[in-house]
């Protein structure tokens, strides 16, 4: 099932311009097609105005997902917004991420939010 | 803009008939939701087994990819001698689910592909089973299949049982 996002994001560029999720035309734009050597920040802007802003610096590289959860039949969708970043510090790898529930409440997670698989 | 996701269950010969789930119902053939027509009786002794049920998700609609499939329960399972169990291999050949209807089906690992099996509720939300981690981008495109069965020993109790929770989740940018 599909439901409506209550976050989009926006993407700022160092010269100001912003590079919408969504046109003023309804069209798309997708996350890949962000530069993200010319990033100055990137934000989740929910439907009632809430925003969550990460300032990118140059050694940053975005991630931006969206996480699904839906029961056994496929019903009951609910949708986490994940925004985060990598960057390689002194050799290792750092990653850092906030999920954002429906509700705007924010989890930081030090580290990958993928390390519940089996 | 978003994916749109829903479970079907493979049914039949040879490829497997895909039907949209409303209702997973464990049972003694190999059909989609039969309501009560073949429960899986309570052995006096042994085990008897349901049909394997083999399930996959389907995504359509505009968007652009989805990865990381997985799937977990919430840990309680279905009471006392029942089992729900997950085929360790995903992804493989479908095969038609076989047995003695109203009786019992052959074990999973009947399956040509399936070796193993792991109980359903051992994998929880802080522990998933990862379904499917390739990248899917398709209109329509299917997550791995996953094979399941329910287990049933003389010690479970007859009627209907309270629906589990079962949850999917997969990542979408």
């Amino acid at each position: 099932m599909s439901e409506e996002l209550k976050y989009l994001w926006v993407a700022t560029y160092k010269d100001e311009s912003e590079f919408p999720q969504f046109n003023t035309d309804g069209s798309e734009n997708l996350f890949g097609d962000i530069e993200q050597d010319r990033l100055d920040s990137f934000c989740f802007i929910s439907t009632t105005g809430h925003k969550i802003r990460l300032d990118v610096k140059d050694d940053m590289r975005l991630i931006c997902f969206r996480r699904h959860k839906i029961n056994f039949i496929g019903k009951g969708e609910q949708i986490e917004y994940v925004l985060g970043y990598q960057k390689t510090l002194d050799g290792r790898n750092i990653k850092a991420m906030m999920i954002v529930d429906e509700l705007g409440n924010v989890t930081l997670v030090d580290g990958d939010v993928n390390e519940n698989k089996q | 803009m978003a994916a749109t996701a829903t479970v079907e269950e493979l049914n039949g010969a040879p490829t497997g008939d895909p039907n949209t789930v409303t209702n997973v119902r464990f049972c003694t053939t190999d059909a989609y939701n039969p309501v009560a027509t073949y429960p899986i009786p309570i052995p006096d002794s042994g085990t008897n087994y349901s049909y394997w049920k083999t399930l996959r998700l389907k995504f359509s609609g505009s968007y652009t990819q989805v990865t990381n499939v997985l799937i977990y329960s919430d840990g309680t399972g279905f009471g006392t001698g029942i089992t729900t169990n997950i085929g360790d291999e995903v992804g493989q050949t479908y095969e038609q689910a076989t047995g003695t209807p109203g009786a019992t089906g052959d074990i999973m690992t009947d399956h040509t592909s399936i070796t193993g099996v792991t109980d359903l509720m051992t994998y929880v939300s802080t522990a998933a089973k990862t379904v499917d981690d390739t990248t899917l981008s398709g209109d329509p495109d299917y997550a791995k299949e996953i094979v399941l069965q329910m287990v049933v020993i003389d010690t479970a109790t007859a009627g209907t049982l309270v629906a589990e929770t079962i949850t999917w989740q997969y990542d979408e940018i």
